[in-house]
């Protein structure tokens, strides 16, 4: 008997007199102890398959199926109460975004006792014990005071944790993990995943691992269900959907994985388009002291020394809060920097005045992460695409029309797109428009920052083609900001690693992937999902701590510089820079 | 939290120092005083007499002090209208009907306020909702004497159930009691609604429910609780809505309060009378805000902890 | 360019207004207030045309107080004047009064709201400083303040309800202003060397069009109210000119024997500032469904 069986499931959500079909017709089932993986991308009904078994789809969603049963009990008849007695304890969830799924005004420790005390009957005081052995379980060190957090109080990795651990307080029979590491940052992710893994195993759970991500799946499961657009396009055992996928929908988007492309033509030594000087930024935060205030300095980012060759691509990687989208922000001069100096063909940009910069900033541009907030919903794309030409007042209005038309073919759309608001675009569609516009004067340099993050699989390997490509075309010298190793290594010329606003290592693509010296370049690349169930691996972690204890130490012999008890960049091979202390 | 609080009383007492100040030039810098010649024909020596018996001959500034420094020591002068007595003792009369009226109402309304907006909420999109968020729209955009007529010409014209004046016997109390009422029913109403309806679209109530957790204890605990941190930012708007109100309750059922006196202040131009009550009144508001502010730092965990900054 | 895999394009698909009228057309009470509003409005225009005598003509002093009757729909006044008329003649002051004040609001509330909402900082404190200022103190009180001090009259109510009006305006522009202010293609369009002026000309105050036309229609009710609350209190619009404010007043006097003279003036004002704020807090919540309770 399957723990999860589900035959002809059928969303449909009521909206406005019409309906919209979320989910048509799908099957699958589950076994105790077995793990289902269920791949597609933003829209394809993954989520809401999982939600119509728990019945936790708002009113307007019409369920229909010839059968949904979990563990035994027909979800579509069962009364209310035997619903929330089966909620938690044969199937428990765990969310995408931890910091929105606890409660902000209780407790963890609350939480979790509270989802104790709905199945069994236990004391509070002995309810509040288990939940400290569980947060111990997910490996949370400080479990006794995380009882007495409020959500705000952890961090997005603790709190997944924490969610991790209140999914398994009644002991569920299947997890059900929806997208639970997209909100992470690579290095959590995998510790997450892993921490997945070592529970399920632990508890004897049978797990659905919902995700966009093919990566995850091979980490984590045994069996593959893809998903596009409400229907199920394939399912099979894991090595199989990745050796030997059937449908086309699963090859584009295993193709999308393996993208690699030619080298740049640019020189490395020639004089450099773009160069970073000693670029620092500090915040001032705020201490409220009684009547008076204090004045902090938070420095987001220290010292930065960047170099971007003329017709070359060079990545900055690192993880939220490393400084890499500050440093970007700072090279546009959008953001202004605290010291350091912004040379473009050798000239100070850092300093001149808005009117000074104006030709400059018809020589670099920027594309953003967000494609929805990078269009503005009231213009027409023709409008978007010009306004560039507009705000330089180059050509006249027809000319500037022709000209964006001539952009939005370029891009890959059809001109008949150029009288359309952004709201009818995809997103991969408005990635291309916001590309348009960037590039539409012909600059020098564009620096991309997370271009693609926003985006489903396929198409952002398609936006990543396009960036290249006009690279090329363009003698491009680009900036490419990501966290995205997979994307770096087939796309960029050289790297620079960030972490905690430094610059911990930068050394030619090829050589960082085959020799990373910094304990932190190498935790990054330890992270990076498989690329196939093969190449499954146990991982190691560092904590903070961890990463800079293990910092390289030199002599002052091997570098040649003056010995310090800080940490320093030292050259060990032609563009291989890497954080070390000297000593003597 | 004690340092938030002093931050809190500095900055509204600034406020309320301009805002006194700006209400002293106002009313002394438009022409016509109590003394105009056209109001009160007497001669020029009995006139530049007066003034300077009063002060009002004296540079505005120097006016301004001297009266702040009064107010501090709650001498706020002589009513023009009752020269018998200060403006304080004036005042200490006037304040019982307005207080026993309108904080009945509030302590009837909102309750009930509460109690309609949570049923509301319950039951979107029921008969319940249509008719509590009619009340709400009611009750806050109409103006009160609009209200207060129509209870009257209910209940008093045409039922005649209930007398029309509303001092100073209990019984008469009920038909003001309702009109003050309205406003803090109303405002609860519509903000209890606003608010559980908000909550209850957040993910962690889906993640609540995902528990097993019953619906009883999600509304009741965790719903209710979350909703309750918005709804004290509402009890400004409501005590602002049933202070003015005073003035048209008081005035629709004859009622010797406060409001009856700041539209005789008004009529007459008694200066000292109504800048003690706008001085009043505006500093009710300072300790409105004050108050609503410290509570809602102190039941929001996200304040209270802090380290979300 | 190469031949790229491009995604298909999409059906032309429904844009945020279809979005907006659906919401909008699905709230029956908002509905309901916009069509009131719309009658109430034409009957306003056509005053002349619907109505059998003029306002201010004491047509029938023999009938004075007389009660409603097929020759007078709403009987007449104590001066002899036909009630209906009068009503109908108040609509054109209430609403009138209501419209410019919330057209001087907006006026005043889009450049403070984007200046306040772009610039944050210095400008952006002194802003709302200045709201705090006015929030303090409620604008009835200061209302009635301002109408004693100047004697009332048509323009200075107008004046008055501006002066209070504008700050709602101010708010809701400033949220959205700060809102797309940190939105990529304001950034875009910094990187691109444009100024400030243009963008908060180009961008951000037509994004702002949503909270611009809540403002100016919820600033509708708050306006009438002011008018009839200081015509009731006698500083507002001077007799004879028509007022609900000033009908409601007189109508005390003589509710015990002739209640037409308070109910109708009390039921028009109450239907017209209900229709309107039922009609504002739909469009409200049908054009930035975030707003919704504010």
């Amino acid at each position: 008997m399957p723990l999860v069986e589900i035959q002809d499931l059928k969303v449909r959500f009521r909206q406005y007199g019409g309906t919209i079909e979320a989910v048509r017709k799908i099957s699958f089932s589950l076994d105790a102890g077995e793990s289902l993986g269920i791949v597609g991308e933003s829209g394809s009904g993954k989520s809401v398959s999982c939600a119509a078994l728990l019945r936790l789809l708002p009113a307007t969603a019409d369920v229909t199926a010839a059968k949904l049963m979990l563990d035994d009990v027909d979800v579509l008849s069962a009364r209310k109460g035997d619903m929330e007695r089966l909620r938690g304890r044969a199937a428990a969830m765990i969310f995408q975004d931890p910091m929105s799924a606890f409660d902000p005004v209780f407790t963890i420790g609350h939480q979790i006792s509270e989802t104790i005390r709905a199945h069994r009957t236990v004391t509070k005081s002995a309810a509040l014990k288990e939940a400290r052995e569980l947060l111990e379980r997910v490996e949370i060190k400080n479990a006794a005071d995380v009882l007495a957090y409020y959500p705000h109080q952890l961090s997005g990795g603790m709190l997944q944790r924490a969610m991790i651990a209140m999914a398994l307080s009644c002991r569920p029979k299947v997890l059900i993990a929806d997208e639970p590491t997209t909100a992470l940052d690579v290095t959590i992710q995998a510790q997450i995943l892993q921490l997945i893994k070592k529970v399920q195993a632990e508890f004897g759970m049978a797990l659905i691992m919902i995700t966009h991500d093919l990566g995850v799946i091979a980490e984590t499961v045994d069996r593959v269900l893809v998903m596009y657009n409400g229907e199920v396009m394939e399912e099979g055992p894991v090595a199989q959907i990745f050796d030997a996928p059937r449908h086309d929908y699963t090859k584009r988007l295993l193709a999308s994985l393996h993208t690699k492309f030619e080298p740049s033509r640019g020189d490395a030594d020639a004089a450099p388009a773009l160069q970073l000087r000693g670029l620092s930024k500090s915040f001032r935060i705020r201490r409220r002291r009684g009547l008076f205030t204090e004045y902090g300095a938070f420095d987001a980012v220290r010292d930065v020394d960047i170099t971007l060759p003329h017709n070359r691509i060079v990545a900055v990687v690192g993880e939220s809060g490393s400084g890499k989208t500050t440093t970007g922000l700072m090279a546009m001069r959008l953001t202004e920097a605290s010291a350091g100096e912004i040379l473009v063909d050798g000239k100070d940009i850092s300093s001149l005045s808005p009117e000074a910069m104006r030709p400059y900033r018809k020589q670099m541009q920027i594309v953003f992460q967000d494609s929805y907030s990078a269009l503005d919903p009231m213009m027409t794309l023709t409008e978007i695409i010009a306004e560039p030409l507009v705000i330089h007042r180059i050509g006249t209005p027809r000319e500037r029309t022709e000209k964006a038309l001539a952009w939005l073919e370029r891009v890959g759309l059809d001109r008949s797109f150029g009288s359309r608001y952004a709201h009818e675009l995809s997103g991969g569609q408005r990635q291309r428009v916001a590309i348009a516009r960037a590039l539409i004067l012909e600059p020098k340099i564009l620096v991309a920052d997370e271009p693609t993050s926003a985006l489903d699989v396929t198409v952002k390997a398609q936006i990543i083609t396009l960036l290249k490509d006009l690279q090329a075309e363009l003698g491009l010298s680009m900036l490419f900001i990501s966290h995205d190793l997979s994307t770096v290594k087939s796309l960029t010329d050289s790297v620079v690693v960030m972490y905690r606003g430094r610059v911990v290592e930068e050394a030619p693509t090829e050589r960082i992937f085959a020799d990373p010296r910094h304990p932190y370049t190498r935790a990054l690349l330890d992270a990076v999902p498989a690329t196939n169930p093969r190449d499954k691996r146990e991982r190691s972690f560092l904590s903070a701590e961890e990463i800079s204890a293990a910092t390289p130490r030199m002599t002052v012999i091997q570098t040649g510089l003056a010995p310090h008890p800080d940490p320093q960049l030292v050259t060990i091979a032609p563009g291989h820079r890497v954080e070390a202390i000297v000593t003597a | 939290m004690l340092g938030y609080i002093l931050r809190r009383l500095v900055s509204v007492a600034v406020t309320f120092i301009v805002v006194s100040l700006i209400i002293f030039l106002m009313m002394h810098s438009i022409p016509g005083g109590p003394f105009d010649a056209n109001d009160m024909p007497v001669s020029e020596a009995v006139r530049a007499k007066l003034m300077a018996q009063l002060g009002l001959d004296q540079p505005l500034y120097v006016q301004y002090f001297r009266y702040m420094w009064g107010v501090l020591h709650f001498d706020f002068g002589v009513p023009y209208q009752s020269p018998g007595e200060t403006v304080l003792q004036l005042l200490s009369r006037a304040w019982v009907p307005s207080l026993v009226l309108g904080g009945l109402g509030v302590l009837i309304g909102a309750p009930l306020g509460i109690l309609l907006g949570m049923a509301a909420a319950l039951n979107r999109n029921s008969w319940i909702d249509y008719i509590a968020s009619a009340l709400a729209t009611l009750g806050l955009t109409v103006p009160v004497f609009v209200t207060s007529m129509l209870l009257i010409l209910i209940f008093a014209v045409w039922l005649n159930w209930l007398p029309a004046s509303g001092w100073p016997d209990p019984e008469r109390w009920i038909l003001p009691v309702a009109a003050y009422a309205a406003i803090p029913l109303a405002t609860y109403a519509r903000y209890t609604r606003a608010a559980m309806l908000d909550t209850m679209s957040r993910q962690f109530v889906t993640v609540l429910r995902a528990k097993g957790l019953s619906e009883r204890r999600i509304i009741f605990q965790h719903v209710l609780r979350n909703s309750a941190i918005p709804l004290v930012t509402v009890f400004l708007p409501m005590f602002i809505g049933t202070a003015t109100g005073s003035i048209f309750v008081e005035a629709m059922f004859r009622v010797p309060g406060l409001g009856a006196y700041f539209v005789s202040s008004i009529e007459v131009r008694d200066y000292p009378l109504e800048m003690a009550l706008m001085l009043m009144i505006t500093f009710m508001y300072c300790i409105a805000y004050l108050l609503s502010d410290v509570v809602y730092a102190l039941i929001n965990p996200r304040i209270r902890i802090g380290g979300a900054e | 360019m190469t031949d790229l895999p491009v995604d298909l394009p999409p059906p032309r698909t429904r844009g945020p207004i279809w979005f907006a009228w659906q919401r909008f057309r699905s709230n029956k009470a908002a509905v309901g207030g916009g069509i009131v509003l719309a009658i109430l409005i034409l009957m306003a225009i056509f005053a002349p045309l619907i109505t059998p005598a003029p306002p201010e003509g004491q047509l029938f002093l023999t009938e004075a107080l007389a009660f409603p009757s097929p020759a007078h729909w709403f009987g007449v006044d104590n001066l002899g004047r036909d009630f209906y008329t009068r009503i109908v003649y108040g609509a054109r002051v209430s609403l009138s009064i209501g419209f410019i004040a919330a057209a001087f609001s907006v006026v005043i509330g889009i450049p403070l709201g984007a200046l306040a909402g772009y610039f944050g900082g210095r400008t952006d404190w002194i802003i709302m400083r200045v709201i705090e200022l006015f929030s303090v103190v409620p604008p009835l009180l200061a209302a009635m303040l301002l109408g004693t001090l100047t004697r009332g009259g048509y323009t200075t109510i107008v004046f008055i309800a501006a002066l209070f009006g504008w700050v709602q305006v101010c708010l809701l522009v400033r949220a959205q202003v700060k809102a797309f202010r940190e939105k990529e293609f304001v950034r875009a369009a910094q990187a691109l060397g444009a100024s400030s002026w243009y963008i908060i000309w180009r961008h951000l105050i037509p994004n702002s069009v949503s909270p611009i036309i809540v403002g100016f229609v919820l600033a509708i009710p708050l306006a009438m109210m002011l008018e009839a609350s200081l015509s009731f209190l006698g500083i507002g619009v001077p007799p004879p000119t028509p007022t609900w404010g000033q009908m409601i007043s007189e109508g005390i006097d003589y509710m015990f024997f002739y209640w037409h003279l308070a109910l109708f003036p009390t039921a028009a004002l109450a239907i017209t500032v209900l229709a309107t704020s039922l009609f504002g807090d739909g469009l409200r919540d049908a054009l930035d469904p975030t707003l919704k309770g504010r």
